[in-house]
């Protein structure tokens, strides 16, 4: 296979086989989330939808990646990154003093669920399965740290006696490492023969056990190579915890928790890992019996410029390494300007039919003359000049819009105009300029950051179309550049592709993706009215918090379908990051639950970027776009 | 030539502006990566994206580049070394064990759905043995059907059909071994009951079964029945020509190979009441062969890009004017891995030294002296 000659197309942290490739890649902000009091020292899941960045960030914490880091720990690239893991405590200058323990658990586990067994006895086997693959892990683990040979180094591990009476049937404590490996393989052997065999099972004891022992088995002073602690600290970490049974990962949860764990335990999962009444109550109460999760979205949803600039370092460190064509930064090759000469045009043409739509308006009457004359004086840019021309025109449409007319038609003062050109309407202006004059809209670094919708994996994945159109610009022998318009093209047709792929790629996708599109559509129409109310536009719904209660009672209790119905759509748009909720946000008096589309959905639907607007609607009116897609008023129609 | 020339090449050639380059390029490079690069017969330091830019490149109307390129995109067909690695994988186990469990079924008269009984019966496994697997070419894969085939003995599979008489011997001589150590009678006159015939592929069949002016066949298969029934006869001892059954088992080939096969199989086997079977593992349906009159824009091109130096005398023995679309007219779009089938059309193999050199240039086999 040839090497990837497009370095965004990696977009799993797995897929990255190297370390060193890894830590080129990594970018510390992500590691901003983590509280540097207690980050490793209590159970703690992580959350996020595919693609948020979990896996990349447990893998940080892995021996052989802390190893690569500390030898590298003087490069540039790095040095912030080192200087990070310093303060959190991962690693010193005599090189990583965490024993990561990295546990995958997307392996046969959730067969188990399959077995014709009574509960109890596959609770058994899954712990037995568990335990062994985490003490499995350790022993690797501790040898990566000491860099020596896993598993003929085995024999200058020593594992200390847990601090609880722990009684193994052919393994007693201390013990070297050799001797719990064989033990644990041995046990794997049997748990596995268990799951591969057609035949009823046997009817001895099935191997297995009855608790998470193996937690206690990682304290780190138990751990001691030719005498010496293998590391200061533990950190157990459970990846793709969302493959288990509903069943095991609770089990697993309820069995963390009771055990008190003196090692931290984190324990990765996507959203879709959630019931739909967890997921719509994600934010509220939670953390009681563990620590606070972290939800990756939610962190960057509260910093989301923040996100933005995370996310272009993100991709400088990709073009850095992309062997196809020298680049140093990405921001440079997605120009954010219209100025030119090949949008003059389209500019002027613009300028020419606002104009002669104003006209009626000054034959008419006195009333709008001095803000027509002062847009007329204006000077600018073209783009500038069309922008004041267009945003005069929402303007008037207001003006005329309000019932109660004036007495009388006295001009209106140009001072009146600079009040009420704000930025929110000047923006309206744009979009209205891009979408009914053909011009780009969604272009430049920071449009880029803000339609990865503080995923990673869409970030890449645009950032992927980018750097393709690149490599033929380079073929081509042009400069490494991609237009706004080429920018604009290639993000209507991502924006395309993830909406199509809703039904195939998310649970109960036909109704979330009929759900998106009553929002998108209902979004649409209200923002491009003439009066372009809600400046600049919206790009969400909301529905009130007490419907959100009822939404849940529904989904408990199931008495109301047709609610449940809706709760299961909107719980799966939100575990995969299609819709965005903001809880408890206080407007009109009443608290709402905000849904924001995922920002790439917006410009399916030709929607604003920014964050905060939405037009509420009732939940009945939700429920009616799962069957039927909105319709506007007749009496009301948008100038689209 | 380093990818980004060939790329560079490619683009020009193609004429292809940013839009286009970015929606075509990464396609070309994936074909390249996953399938197309590890043609055996390009010449060392080439690689798909140079021959295809240079291929293309012969093309003067655009028209035609453009049919020709689309050509590749839509209607080739390349057969990988993992995907010939599949099928003769999957051959005995699926186009052969199923007929000896049948005919074990009905000699212990057991039920043919009782699979496994019927496989671990002694009847099954004398059966088995007696089995014996011949290649009719060195396409056969003969060493990896032995590994993927542990249930069978080393001794019953042998890499060609003509076999010195040495290897008769021994043969049978393995085989009473082996049937005495399966419960069976054994003794002198053990013989096979069932031949199998492999090869990897056929277009026409013709090289099987070759109708010859005089109204006569020759052809590898028809040597191979003349050694077991004919007055040569040095085969005879492999088996009971009254209580064998013959097979023959190819990996891939065509629809038009598959009638050839049976006409010839019916007119050879019939008389002497020898069941014979054909067994085609891929198969390619006869849509998938073009003709003036189906392949659209391209037929400008097999026309024009043609050098009939490629029309030699083993050529003419397909019976037709010119091999633009390959020997007898198969006119197939395919690529095997390790040489372009000569029944492809000729744009595709063309070999390096003509006037117009093919896509994947094919290895002469049977090179005339100058």
């Amino acid at each position: 296979m040839r090497q990837s000659r497009n370095p965004f197309s990696q977009r799993r942290s797995e897929s990255i086989d190297n370390d060193s490739a890894f830590l080129n890649l990594f970018e510390p902000g992500i590691l901003d989330i983590l509280s540097e009091s207690d980050w490793c020292d209590t159970v703690r899941p992580i959350r996020s939808a595919a693609g948020g960045g979990k896996t990349s960030l447990l893998r940080l914490f892995t021996p052989s990646v802390l190893l690569n880091l500390h030898a590298r720990r003087n490069e540039e690239p790095l040095k912030d990154l080192h200087r990070k893991l310093c303060r959190l405590g991962a690693i010193d200058d005599d090189g990583p003093c965490l024993l990561g323990v990295l546990l995958m658990c997307g392996r046969n586990y959730a067969l188990l669920q399959e077995l014709d067994v009574d509960e109890a006895r596959r609770k058994r086997l899954f712990f037995g399965l568990l335990n062994v693959r985490i003490i499995l892990a350790t022993l690797r683990a501790a040898m990566a740290m000491r860099q020596l040979s896993y598993p003929e180094d085995l024999d200058r591990l020593s594992v200390a006696p847990p601090e609880s009476d722990l009684h193994l049937p052919g393994l007693t404590f201390p013990c070297p490492g050799s001797a719990l490996h064989d033990w644990a393989a041995d046990l794997e052997v049997r748990v596995c023969e268990m799951l591969d065999s057609f035949g009823p099972l046997p009817a001895e004891p099935l191997p297995g056990h009855d608790s998470l022992f193996s937690l206690a088995l990682m304290r780190p002073e138990a751990l001691t190579v030719d005498g010496r602690p293998v590391a200061s600290r533990a950190l157990l970490m459970m990846d793709d915890i969302h493959k288990l049974s509903a069943g095991q990962r609770e089990a697993l949860f309820q069995e963390v928790i009771e055990l008190r764990s003196p090692t931290g335990v984190w324990i990765a999962e996507r959203f879709e890992a959630l019931t739909t009444s967890e997921m719509l109550s994600a934010g509220a109460g939670e953390g009681r019996d563990y620590a606070e999760p972290i939800v990756i979205e939610s962190y960057w949803r509260k910093r989301y410029q923040a996100f933005e600039k995370y996310a272009m370092r993100i991709a400088d460190r990709r073009v850095r390494s992309s062997t196809s064509i020298e680049l140093e930064d990405f921001r440079p090759c997605v120009p954010s300007s219209l100025d030119g000469p090949e949008y003059a045009g389209r500019f002027q043409a613009a300028i020419d039919a606002i104009r002669e739509r104003l006209a009626r308006y000054s034959t008419r009457s006195e009333k709008y003359r001095e803000w027509m004359d002062a847009t007329a004086s204006k000077t600018g840019s073209l783009e500038e000049l069309a922008t004041a021309w267009r945003t005069l025109e929402i303007l008037i449409a207001r003006m005329e819009n309000r019932r109660q007319g004036y007495l009388f038609e006295d001009a209106l003062p140009a001072s009146e105009l600079d009040d009420q050109s704000d930025s929110s309407v000047v923006n309206a202006a744009k979009l209205f300029l891009a979408k009914e004059f053909g011009l780009p809209y969604y272009y430049g670094a920071e449009v880029l950051a803000r339609l990865a919708s503080l995923n990673i994996q869409q970030l890449l994945g645009l950032s992927a179309d980018i750097f393709e159109g690149l490599l033929s610009a380079s073929l081509l022998g042009s400069a490494l550049v991609l237009s706004p318009a080429e920018q604009h093209r290639v993000m209507k047709a991502a924006a395309r592709s993830l909406w199509e792929n809703i039904p195939r790629s998310v649970r109960h996708g036909r109704e979330v993706r009929s759900l998106i599109d009553g929002i998108g559509r209902y979004a649409q129409w209200y923002t491009y009215q003439p009066t372009a109310p809600n400046d600049p536009g919206v790009a969400g719904s909301a529905i009130r918090m007490s419907e959100r209660e009822e939404l849940l009672a529904a989904s408990r209790d199931g008495r109301r379908p047709q609610w449940s119905r809706l709760a299961s759509a909107l719980a799966s748009g939100i575990a995969h990051n299609l819709i965005v909720p903001d809880l408890d946000y206080k407007c009109k008096n009443e608290y709402w639950m905000v849904l924001n589309l995922n920002r790439l959905l917006c410009v399916h639907y030709d929607l604003p970027l920014f964050y905060g607007l939405y037009k509420e609607r009732p939940v009945a009116t939700l429920y009616d776009w799962l069957d039927r897609p909105f319709e506007p008023a007749r009496a009301k129609e948008s100038f689209l | 030539m380093r990818d980004t020339l060939a790329e560079r090449l490619l683009v020009r050639v193609m004429g292809w502006d940013r839009d286009k380059v970015k929606a075509e390029l990464p396609l070309v490079l994936a074909l390249a990566s996953f399938k197309y690069d590890e043609y055996q017969q390009f010449s060392p330091g080439m690689r798909f994206v140079e021959s295809l830019a240079r291929w293309l490149r012969q093309f003067e109307d655009p028209g035609d580049r453009a049919a020709a390129y689309e050509f590749v995109k839509q209607r080739m067909i390349f057969c990988s070394s993992s995907e010939m690695c599949h099928f003769v994988e999957m051959a005995y186990p699926h186009h052969i064990r199923p007929h000896l469990l049948r005919r074990a079924a009905e000699e212990g008269g057991q039920n043919v759905r009782h699979v496994g009984r019927v496989a671990g019966s002694a009847v099954f496994k004398i059966l088995q043995r007696q089995c014996l697997f011949l290649g009719l070419s060195d396409g056969a894969r003969i060493d990896l059907f032995r590994r993927s085939n542990r249930e069978l003995s080393t001794e019953q599979i042998w890499q060609t059909h003509e076999l010195a008489d040495e290897r008769v011997h021994k043969l049978l001589e393995k085989l009473e071994e082996g049937v005495i150590a399966l419960g069976g009678p054994g003794g002198q006159g053990t013989t096979f009951s069932t031949v199998v015939l492999l090869d990897d592929f056929s277009a026409s069949g013709r090289s099987y079964y070759m109708p010859k002016d005089d109204g006569t066949l020759g052809g590898k298969i028809v040597k191979f029945y003349r050694r077991l029934v004919g007055t040569d006869g040095s085969l005879s001892k492999l088996v009971e020509v009254g209580r064998m059954h013959l097979i023959i088992l190819l990996y891939v080939a065509t629809d038009q190979a598959l009638s050839h096969l049976e006409e010839c199989s019916r007119t050879l086997w019939g008389p002497i009441g020898v069941p014979w079977h054909i067994e085609v593992v891929q198969r390619l349906p006869a849509q998938l062969k073009l003709t003036p009159v189906n392949c659209g824009p391209l037929a400008g091109a097999i026309d024009q890009c043609y050098d009939d130096v490629i029309h030699d005398s083993h050529m003419r023995k397909g019976g037709t004017d010119d091999s633009k679309y390959g020997f007898a007219a198969c006119g197939l779009p395919l690529v095997l891995h390790h040489n372009t089938p000569n029944n492809s059309i000729a744009l595709l193999w063309s070999y390096e030294d003509t006037r117009y050199r093919g896509l994947f240039p094919r290895i002469q086999r049977h090179k005339e002296a100058p």
